[in-house]
């Protein structure tokens, strides 16, 4: 029932670990205030579960590390006030970034993480809350250790307990032994190519096959290095229809892809394609190679692949010729990739090709890695804005390319398709005729028809490159100056009264632009610009978003928010506000409900689990546990089909269009029994029902020993964490009062929900109080005084619940 | 009943329907072949946009047929418009937003100025539009305090826009959870809570220049809003008292374009005023579909636009909340001293400049009852700075329970209202 498929294999996993051991490095101190901003910025965009995204925001807090506290912190702000439906792409981003970059940002996100992950999890729907558990059985069990056991009980214990108090009244708080889901075994054979947990929704990264075997995880690396630049191509194509080259190129690329999933390559063959495809990616302005990071970027899951990471443009903008021409001879090496090299900050591909409506910020700093733009760091060699051989600039610019004379002449930088296509022929990859040649050990040979040359380091020295470093490539809006030409064509109209009233019939045409690409839901109309399309399915995007939420409408009732601050808004972009309006005091509204769950809840819990659908090869593997020698495939399929061991009854086969798999319905596997979900929780809770009297009394003896230890060692706490601790006593008291005898183990629920709050509040208070003492950074007392401030709105969210309670009264 | 049937008509090129509905009516209308826009939001082909409460022009520039579904209570075809000369005002603007993209310098600052009824508000939304379908993300900001384009009547505001403005719903409804077609747009909003400027004008230009000052802030940072400018709607006041909100307000925003719509003398005051290197002024004349609003017409739109607040539209229903609060858990207040006479009554030499920014408060009693109120933002009490912080929103008092020391509000969504400074202006909603 929960797959653990985004997981990488240990392996990479550690390489990556090192790797970003060797890229730690310092960087000059970046202004935390700026970094928020930024950060908030990117984050933004994180509206729905995308790999891409997550990915970039790994990266950023990877590369910035020295601003971790204020990235944790605009996380977890994230988390907290975003709507309930947004806040599993948070998680899944704190999930890759304590997985992948680890370091700072496992202590950061200890402190706060139990009310974190239990808060969101409290208000999120039940496939959500599948989720949440999901990655929560990924950490207790992983390669590194990410957060202290005792935390991880925590989180456990309080998700075990929501689950309860959601199952029914009448059902005590303790449970025996671990919840399934960090019992289950976590290996996945398929988990590197499979599809990931993280952004499931792109279409490129359609999942391998599980028959293709797939050997190592460098050959896996190549093969997201090919889909990666296969990705870039085919945005260059979508920016650009008539660009051949690509289109070639993806061609080519196509079948390289199927070559590396068939076929086993050895280290040389993987190298050689690697130096060509090098060559394909299309330069950035930046660096072509940082020095100081040799094997590069902080790892991230995939689909960056985890040595290589593309060099793309700006998402929405060719490059903008450097503001100063270089010296003719300047001794520079046309930006030539080799597969390990690492600019630190380049947005992914992905960026592009993601249907984000709001994914650029405004700001005009690209995505990834943004957060040192404005400061490089001093190894940063200039950056190189050549024009992308894929992509012909829209508007005729004076190109100030470096002329070298002087310079080595590796293979001309814009590498046609061909020289692809005869380079890996030449090497043995391909046919003659393009058809992929028969692959193996021996048939490798260092010939390489006059291609790369070595990757050579970057002999500019730093004077020579203060222009354009120090002032961040403006995001322009170059994609729309097919558009602005056609305005601009119209021929300057004088603002005067007389100007104004000529007629001009091609003025209409800017308005309906042709071809029209237009949306046939709304009038909306894509300006005519090279990546229409993409604009386009980004609206309709949004439309179907819109229309889902018509439908729900029925179920929820919506309203209006309150204004945000004036600081706020001065600060905050209309992506971030339109996505999460909601300001974190209407949290208190789900806190309310939360309470009142009734059986109406239940039974919407019943058919959410009934629907749950889980991937056949989850289920197989679950079945055979460990001793995969014993029981075989077919055995397994057996036991599936012989139906439910409670109920009998058989399972019903779905195909998953978005796993793109046969998954079974509301079934889940127990010490290798297959059960339906509901029938298992069914037993459970008749077998938890006959303890329920007794451990109820234990709890409420245990909670009131808890309390008086956490407040006695709390002494070094504000005032505010003891008062908000009395409200929570006073409120139980009036409830005490009010309850009659038959809700009263519903009671206890309560009362040890609200303990655990507390307690985990209390402990990431300490925890922090602890780390003021320790950590002399300049942002701490921001950071403090945001606790404090959540703190007193906890407080008051309690008053005004005992207002409302002693009100009913 | 049967549904009425649908009327058919043919626009040729550059004509425009002209339609008036009534508020208690509802018509649906359909584009059904050709081009059409309704106040610069390009409508789809056979999508059915509902109206009510509205006066509409549907424009085309290709020729169009269009069904009509309903009631008007005003229907016609005119072929006389000055949108050609709207049109070629977007392009000229729109050029110069080329410009300033392309050496990244600020992008055009629009204030539209004209006596009331002339169509301002239709125009802002008009270059706002056109702004938005090429891509732009501009900021609008309302200075009309009758009207109260995106949250309530009283306020002035700005508002970033980035999606298309929506033709059923206007400038979007602010900050709904709800799904609209149009974007849920953020305002910022400041409270000056009396329907013309000359009512308080010395607490006026102090929240003009407020919201100048974070306007600008926020254009420092938001570059696309930068490069794309704002466009400025003013209130209809063109005597002495206008002409210096007008001088504020340029100098406040930096205006670079004035526009004065359907007035050939003030059009010539601004010129000989304001025309100088850098600032151009041109005139527009007012479309024939204007028409002048009643004061009982203007008084059922704010109504209207009191209900969209808590309720909703009929598209994207909202619901608001009844709590109870206890009279010491608040503090309302309000501006100026007891009730301001007009300036004339005072006697010769008296200057009220004083009492006009002084904040009082006001005893929660039976006279609160049907007021709608704003909340603002301000935690503390401190003058004068309370008067020029933004607004949270607004909330309506639905009953005073005097004996009990607690009155009814109407919030617009769930949970404790946020914050304890109310301010009450003289705006009454009586709830049907």
């Amino acid at each position: 029932m929960y797959q653990q498929q985004y997981q990488q294999p240990p392996a990479q996993q550690q390489r990556q670990q090192q790797q970003h051991g060797g890229g730690g490095q310092s960087r000059e101190p970046i202004d935390p205030f700026q970094a928020r901003q930024l950060y908030r910025n990117e984050l933004a965009s994180l509206t729905f579960n995308s790999k891409p995204i997550i990915t970039s925001l790994t990266i950023s807090a990877g590369e910035n590390t020295s601003v971790s506290k204020v990235i944790v912190q605009t996380i977890e702000e994230r988390l907290r006030t975003a709507p309930a439906n947004q806040k599993l792409p948070t998680l899944y981003l704190i999930d890759s970034i304590i997985k992948n970059v680890g370091g700072p940002y496992l202590n950061q996100f200890a402190r706060t993480i139990v009310t974190l992950f239990l808060d969101a999890y409290a208000v999120v729907d039940s496939s959500a809350k599948a989720s949440f558990e999901k990655v929560l059985g990924t950490w207790p069990n992983w390669t590194s250790q990410l957060f202290p056991k005792e935390l991880i009980a925590k989180i456990e214990q309080g998700v075990r307990s929501m689950r309860q108090q959601k199952q029914g009244s009448y059902q005590s708080s303790s449970s025996h032994g671990k919840p399934h889901y960090s019992d289950r075994p976590r290996e996945d054979p398929y988990s590197q190519n499979a599809s990931s947990m993280y952004g499931s929704n792109g279409s490129q990264n359609r999942p391998t096959p599980p028959s293709a075997p797939v050997e190592s995880s460098g050959d896996n690396g190549l093969l997201k290095d090919i889909q990666l630049l296969m990705l870039q191509k085919q945005h260059a194509m979508i920016m650009n229809p008539a660009d051949q080259a690509s289109a070639k190129q993806v061609a080519i690329l196509q079948q390289l892809e199927s070559l590396v999933k068939t076929t086993q390559l050895t280290p040389e063959s993987s190298n050689i394609i690697r130096q060509q495809l090098a060559q394909l990616w299309t330069p950035a302005p930046a660096p072509p190679a940082l020095p100081v990071f040799p094997q590069g970027m902080p790892p991230v899951s995939s689909p960056m692949p985890p040595n290589m990471i593309p060099v793309s443009m700006p998402p929405l903008q060719p490059p903008q010729p450097p503001s100063m021409p270089l010296p003719p001879n300047l001794p520079f090496p046309p930006p030539q990739f080799p597969p390990q090299f690492q600019p630190g900050s380049i947005p992914s591909p992905h960026m592009m090709g993601a249907p984000l409506p709001m994914s650029i910020p405004p700001a005009g700093i690209p995505m990834s890695g943004s957060l040192q733009m404005p400061i490089p760091p001093p190894s940063m060699p200039m950056p190189m804005p050549l024009p992308p051989p894929s992509m012909p600039m829209p508007m005729p610019r004076p190109m100030p390319m470096p002329t070298m004379p002087n310079a080595p002449a590796p293979p001309t930088l814009p590498a046609p398709a061909s020289n692809l296509f005869a380079s890996l022929m030449q090497s043995g990859l391909l046919g003659p005729n393009g058809a992929l040649a028969n692959l193996n050990r021996n048939s490798q040979s260092p010939m390489m028809g006059g291609t790369p040359p070595p990757p050579m380091p970057i002999p500019l020295p730093l004077t020579s490159a203060p222009g354009p470093a120090s002032t961040p490539p403006t995001l322009d809006r170059a994609d729309q100056s097919e558009q602005d030409r056609s305005v601009m064509s119209l021929g300057l109209i004088e603002l005067t009264s007389q100007d104004i009233q000529r007629r001009r019939p091609a003025a209409i045409q800017v308005m309906y632009g042709t071809p029209p690409l237009q949306c046939n839901q709304c009038g909306y109309r894509c300006p005519k610009s090279a990546d229409a399309q993409k604009k386009m399915d980004s609206h309709l995007d949004w439309h179907f978003r819109q229309n889902r939420r018509m439908k729900d409408k029925a179920k929820k009732s919506h309203s209006r928010s309150w204004l945000v601050g004036e600081e706020d808004w001065i600060h905050s972009r209309e992506g971030d506000l339109s996505q999460s309006q909601q300001p974190v005091f209407f949290d208190f509204a789900s806190g309310v409900n939360k309470t009142s769950k009734d059986e109406q809840a239940l039974h919407e819990e019943i058919a959410a689990m009934k629907e749950q659908i889980v991937s056949e090869v989850t289920l197989v593997q679950a079945l055979r546990g460990a001793d995969t020698e014993t029981t075989t495939y077919i055995a397994a399929q057996n036991i599936i089909a012989k139906g439910c061991s409670i109920c009998k009854e058989k399972f019903i086969k779905v195909w998953n269009e978005a796993e793109e798999e046969w998954s079974y319905k509301n079934a889940v596997v127990l010490d290798k029994t297959i059960y339906h979900a509901t029938c298992h929780a069914d037993l459970v809770r008749s077998t938890a029902r006959q303890a329920a009297a007794a451990a109820a009394a234990a709890a409420v003896a245990t909670a009131t020993a808890e309390s008086m230890s956490a407040l006695s060692s709390s002494s070094t706490l504000p005032a505010s964490s003891e008062s908000s601790d009395a409200t929570i006593t006073t409120q139980m008291d009036i409830k005490d009062e009010d309850m009659k005898e038959d809700i009263k183990p519903e009671l206890n629920h309560l009362k040890d929900e609200q303990q655990e709050q507390h307690d985990s509040k209390m402990d990431h208070d300490m925890t922090l109080a602890g780390a003021a003492a320790v950590a002399p950074e300049s942002d701490l007392p921001t950071s403090l005084k945001r606790k404090l401030e959540i703190d007193s709105e906890e407080k008051s969210e309690l008053a005004s619940k005992k207002t409302i309670l002693s009100e009913d009264s | 009943m049967t549904l009425p049937e649908p009327k058919e008509w043919l626009l040729d090129e550059e004509n425009e329907l002209r339609i008036e509905i009534d508020f208690d009516t509802k018509v649906k209308l359909r584009l059904v072949t050709g081009t059409a826009e309704i106040f610069g939001t390009e409508l789809g082909q056979n999508v059915d946009y509902e109206f009510s409460g509205r006066k509409i022009a549907v424009f085309t520039w290709h020729g169009c047929k269009i069904l009509i579904t309903g009631t008007c209570s005003v229907e016609y075809i005119a072929n006389e418009t000055p949108m050609l000369s709207y049109l070629n005002t977007h392009i000229a603007l729109e050029q110069r937003r080329v410009l300033a993209t392309q050496n990244n310098k600020a992008g055009p600052r629009i204030m539209i100025v004209g006596p009331n009824d002339v169509g301002k508000t239709s125009l802002s939304k008009m270059l706002l539009s056109y702004a938005l379908r090429q891509s732009r993300q501009p900021i609008y900001v309302d200075l009309d305090c009758s009207e109260g384009s995106i949250t309530m009547p009283g306020c002035l505001t700005a508002t970033p826009l980035t999606e298309m403005i929506d033709v059923e719903e206007g400038f979007g409804s602010s900050a709904t959870s709800a799904p609209t077609a149009g974007s849920a747009v953020m305002p910022l909003a400041y409270y000056f809570g009396f329907p013309s400027p000359k009512d308080n004008s010395k607490l006026y230009s102090l929240l003009l220049s407020r919201l100048a000052q974070s306007v600008n802030r926020r254009l420092e940072e938001d570059e696309a809003a930068r490069t794309s400018g704002i466009v400025i709607d003013t209130n209809g006041l063109i005597d002495a008292t206008g002409y210096e909100i007008i001088a504020q307000c340029i100098k406040a925003f930096s205006v670079d374009v004035i526009i004065v719509l359907g007035h050939e003398r003030l059009y010539a005051d601004m010129t000989r005023l304001h025309q100088k290197s850098g600032v151009a002024v041109i005139k527009l004349a007012k479309s024939g579909g204007v028409v002048e609003r009643d004061t009982a017409f203007r008084r059922q739109t704010q109504n209207q636009k009191i209900r969209e607040y808590f309720y909703g539209t009929s598209k994207s229903e909202l619901a608001p909340y009844s709590t109870m609060i206890n009279f010491h858990d608040i503090e309302i207040l309000r501006v100026g001293e007891g009730s301001l006479a007009p300036s004339s009554a005072l006697p010769i030499g008296e200057d009220r400049k004083v009492s006009e920014t002084h904040v009082v408060n006001v005893e929660p009693s039976e006279n609160l009852l049907h007021s709608v109120l704003a909340v603002s933002n301000a935690d503390k009490r401190v003058e004068p700075d309370i008067l020029e912080t933004n607004l949270a929103g607004f909330i309506y008092v639905s009953e005073i329970h005097d004996a009990r020391k607690k009155l009814t509000v109407l919030s617009p969504c769930p949970g404790r209202i946020p914050k304890k400074f109310w301010w009450l202006g003289s705006l009454k909603w009586a709830e049907d």
